[in-house]
């Protein structure tokens, strides 16, 4: 546990951040100064990003402890503290969740036109509920933070969402909660197991790296994973909890679109990798087979499905299906290589499908519709819009070069080294993968522009350039030189690959 | 008894009688009071309950017997008359201007409300069965006519009528357990009861058949399945202040009696009762949920809503653990806050002729007016039990001890319940933030209504995020029972 080497809080200030911002649109913003409410928003998501990227400079790579730690006492009777503190997985989660929540604010500017002070205030709230996530380390935080970020992004589905809105929204709160509820009972029985003597701990805490001492038998090592396993597959989502997905990411305004696929599914595969693997190591060794196969259940049938839609959005929402099939393939394959292919996935998944849903919310602006028949030929009128869109697409298939490709192939090392059918499977994967995307750049982007509504289509304004190429210079960036991104986890990839493959159960 | 004792006693019985001095000062004075003067009454009665919580703040720590052991003075009592003192204040405040709306008569409303408070307490402090019955009889008459005080409306008086029918049942169910019971031992009080069952002297059917009709009768005071038909056609019925009082107060009284009776009399007998609480809790909180998805009528979802919540505290009552006691015990102040606050938009909205009274009546609400739709938000997170608020600590404590106790069927169920309420509570948060605005609504301008508005969804939060004091407090309470 290494402290803050800051003379302030960091991880508390950046997480409270775009909180204080919420609050300062909420209460001293008029309705009708939209203007200054954007790009207030805006500023406020800019600076969290700076102060994320202020963490670099100071993180020790090469060790796995956690980092600029905060703790304080909260509720001292039944062991329950304020705990923060990012290791390296988080910390790169942590940089593309304020990351894309820029983007984000950025991309609604004229997405967004009916009440934009809480639309801008709800933003910057979900923010602060998945930066908690990311940086929580006491289990009773982190079931807070992870139930508190379920409201904003509930109303932005619900208040600025498509035409069923209000079924998307309380569909994808339903089920996200009826995971939760059954995390709780986890959390609450391994704050009793920890109380018994016989476990190592002997006294009841929440404390995540005091619980990660708990030494458990098997038995209820795999009810616990099974009780954390509901709250992380459904938010991940893995087959069969994948069906609130399509409906929550075809009706979510853009930017709701983007933090979903880029940040609030990367908190379910964040779950398994930081509380299942290192509090069930046995459960998940166990366990392995099984969710390696729905993996690559998820994978497959995820791309069969994107293949079947019409619409653009719904085609992304289950090509990221088959995307975190791979993630938790990676994972599941308990391998270094596995391990450190999953976290860079995720920030992959998050910049290719949060740049692809991006796209669909360019279209989606111009024409008012998503449904892929209606377009054809754009790429003569909207040359960038086309570049743009094809490099997206081309980092979401993994082509050599770009981000996705050194994810993929990481992950597909792993599961080799794991069982040699994983990756055969997984392979096959990849090439559904190609054909849906591509097929849908060709009925989009190539042919002729029958569709007189398409001619007079305008090209990228300079806003949409502006947040467009940050994302592609990281995918090139990642691509070509993935290097440092990978150093960021590897240590901290390494010491959960050595905690799940050495911890014994208590027999 | 010497004097010294006496004077002793009445000292600290005083909380109780501040009330009872206000309430009769009310009736006194009303009938004397100019038309235009009667919200003098109104100051007189919010007088009177600072009053007794400054009288209960100051015997806060005390512990003694009062009336040779028929009353009790500790701090589970204090504890319990500070929530029925919180809880008819803020009704006060709520009710100011409805009263003046729909012109109910002001002197006996407030006079009955307090009498109904002197009996929840008497209720809480109670040490012996006549006395407990004694409080619960005080509360339950005076709830009948609070209930039937809209005597010009049908629903209104429905709901008294069968009120009044089923309780009186429900008071003399009472009243032949405790019969029965003092038949079995020879005595009332429950220290002897105590000492008797802990010299282990066996129990006769006569016994056990009392202590069953003691459990149905709280059973249909806290509105547990299957005695709950009445709860929404009683708070359908009511003035909605009058609804949020008795759905808070008349609740906490006998929960405060019920735990007295069985996890300090009969505690020697806790592991043959368990299993039956248990069903109880499981069968409690699935049917009021389950009847709750389907209203339109707010203060009937309201009223469902609240049998589930009895379902969520039962679960203290069946794990009798520090978990559990002290989860009850604080959710009785999270429960206070957020439903009082549920009720209090009712209120809040209620015009001379539109009663705010269905949920389709609250659409467009944020649109029009934020902070009021950002209130009932919290209220509505907090009943569903989404942190950070005071529903999810009491429910986090509650699901903890059963947890503990290894009752995982039964906090299985619970939690699944909260995925359910979710779906209800929601149907309210969707009118108001995603759906147009219907008529027009207007809220109240009442400075008290909305004072306690801020001042509910402030505590429900505070609670929520810092509960540290609250959570010491609920421990002191409940050290009686450990």
């Amino acid at each position: 546990m290494l402290t803050n080497p800051f003379a302030f809080p960091i991880l508390s200030t950046l997480c409270y951040l775009p909180l204080a911002g919420a609050f300062f649109i909420m209460f001293f913003f008029k309705r009708s100064w939209t203007g200054l409410i954007k790009v207030f928003s805006f500023v406020v998501s800019l600076v969290g990003f700076a102060l994320s990227l202020l963490l670099l400079p100071s993180f020790q790579a090469g060790s796995s402890e956690m980092q600029f730690v905060e703790k304080h006492s909260w509720i001292d009777a039944i062991g329950v503290s304020y705990f923060l503190g990012i290791d390296g997985i988080s910390l790169v989660l942590v940089l593309l969740t304020t990351f894309l929540s820029a983007i984000s604010v950025l991309s609604s500017f004229s997405a967004v036109t009916v009440r934009q002070k809480e639309y801008y205030a709800s933003m910057l709230l979900l923010e602060t509920g998945m930066l908690g996530v990311f940086m929580a380390l006491d289990l009773f935080l982190f079931y807070i933070f992870w139930e508190v970020m379920l409201v904003p992004m509930y109303f932005l589905i619900g208040v600025w969402g498509g035409e069923r809105r209000l079924y998307a929204a309380i569909k994808f709160f339903l089920y996200t909660l009826f995971g939760s509820v059954l995390m709780l009972l986890g959390i609450l029985a391994l704050y009793f197991l920890s109380a018994a003597p016989e476990f190592g701990i002997g006294k009841g805490t929440f404390d995540f790296l005091e619980l990660s001492h708990l030494v458990l038998p098997l038995k209820p090592q795999l009810w616990l994973f099974l009780a954390f396993f509901f709250a992380f597959a459904i938010k991940v989502p893995m087959f069969p909890f994948h069906t609130w997905l399509p409906d929550a990411h075809v009706e979510a305004p853009t930017a709701g679109s983007v933090l979903l696929a880029g940040v609030l599914l990367k908190m379910g595969t964040y779950g398994f990798l930081r509380f299942c693997l290192v509090l069930f190591p046995e459960a998940s060794r166990t366990l392995s087979p099984w969710m390696v196969t729905l993996a690559m259940i998820g994978i497959i049938y995820g791309a069969f499905l994107a293949m079947a839609q019409s619409d653009m959005k719904k085609l992304i929402a289950y090509s990221s299906v088959s995307h975190l099939g791979f993630v938790m393939l990676g994972i599941y394959s308990l391998t270094p290589q596995g391990l450190s292919g999953a976290v860079l996935q995720m920030i992959n998944h998050g910049l290719s499908t949060g740049g692809l849903f991006l796209i669909a919310g360019m279209i989606y602006e111009r024409r008012h519709t998503r449904l892929i028949a209606e377009f054809g030929g754009l790429s003569h009128k909207m040359p960038v819009f086309a570049t743009f869109f094809a490099i997206t697409l081309f980092s979401s298939i993994g082509l050599p070069g770009l981000n996705g490709f050194i994810g993929e192939f990481l992950i597909l090392l792993g599961a080799f080294r794991a069982k040699f059918l994983y990756a055969a499977f997984a392979v096959s994967g990849i090439v559904l993968g190609a054909a849906y995307m591509l097929w849908l750049y060709q009925r989009v982007m190539f042919g002729s522009c029958d569709n007189p509504k398409n001619q007079i289509l305008r090209d990228c304004t300079l806003r949409e350039i502006v947040y467009m190429v940050p994302m592609i210079v990281l995918m090139f960036w990642i691509g070509l030189y993935p290097k440092p991104m990978l150093r960021l986890s590897e240590a901290s990839v390494n010491h959960l690959h050595k905690i799940v493959q050495t911890a014994q159960p208590l027999r | 008894m010497s004097n010294a004792l006496m004077l002793q006693d009445l000292f600290f019985f005083l909380p109780e009688t501040c009330l009872l001095v206000t309430g009769v000062i009310l009736l006194l004075l009303d009938p004397f009071l100019p038309k235009e003067k009667k919200s003098f009454l109104g100051g007189i009665s919010v007088m009177g309950i600072l009053a007794s919580a400054l009288a209960t703040l100051c015997l806060w720590k005390e512990n003694a017997p009062l009336f040779g052991h028929l009353y009790r003075l500790d701090p589970y009592a204090l504890f319990f008359k500070l929530i029925f003192l919180g809880t008819t204040l803020f009704t006060f405040l709520v009710s100011f201007r409805y009263l003046s709306l729909t012109r109910l008569p002001q002197g006996e409303y407030f006079a009955l409300i307090l009498f109904a408070t002197t009996g929840m307490m008497v209720m809480a402090a109670g040490m012996d069965l006549l006395s407990i019955y004694l409080g619960l009889e005080v509360m339950a008459i005076s709830s009948y006519a609070l209930v039937g005080f809209l005597k010009k409306e049908r629903a209104s008086l429905e709901g008294a009528l069968k009120y009044f029918l089923l309780g009186a049942f429900n008071s003399g169910i009472i009243l032949y357990g405790i019969a029965l019971l003092y038949g079995t031992w020879g005595t009332t009080h429950l220290s002897e009861i105590l000492n008797g069952l802990s010299r282990g002297e066996a129990t006769s059917k006569m016994f056990l058949v009392g202590v069953a009709m003691l459990i149905a009768g709280f059973a249909f005071k806290i509105a547990a399945f299957p005695f709950h038909m009445w709860a929404p056609d009683v708070y359908e019925g009511s003035p909605p202040p009058v609804a949020g009082f008795i759905s808070v107060g008349s609740k906490a009284a006998s929960f405060a009696a019920l735990l007295r009776l069985f996890l300090f009399a009969f505690k020697p007998l806790f592991a043959e009762w368990q299993g039956f609480f248990v069903f109880l809790a499981m069968m409690t909180m699935t049917v009021g949920n389950l009847l709750a998805i389907s209203q339109v009528d707010l203060k009937r979802m309201l009223a469902y809503s609240s049998i589930a919540h009895a379902g969520y505290l039962l679960i203290g009552l069946a794990v009798g653990t520090p978990f559990g006691i002290s989860g009850m015990l604080f959710y009785f102040v999270a429960y206070a806050l957020m439903n009082l606050g549920a009720f209090a938009m009712i209120v809040l909205l209620a015009q001379e002729n539109f009663r705010a009274e269905s949920i389709e009546d609250f659409k467009g609400l944020a649109k029009a007016h934020p902070v009021w739709a950002l209130c009932f938000l919290i209220f509505l997170l907090s009943l569903a039990g989404i942190p950070p608020s005071a529903g999810f600590i009491g429910k986090f404590y509650l699901f903890a001890g059963a947890v503990q106790s290894g009752l995982y069927g039964l906090a299985l169920v619970a939690v699944l319940n909260s995925v359910v309420a979710l779906s209800y509570y929601f149907r309210i948060v969707r009118n108001m933030y995603m759906m147009e605005e219907r008529s027009s609504l207007a809220p109240s301008r009442s400075w008290t209504l909305r004072l306690s508005l801020i001042l509910l969804a402030f505590f429900t939060l505070l609670a929520g995020l810092y509960p540290v004091p609250l959570l010491e407090t609920v421990r002191q309470a409940g050290a009686l029972f450990l």
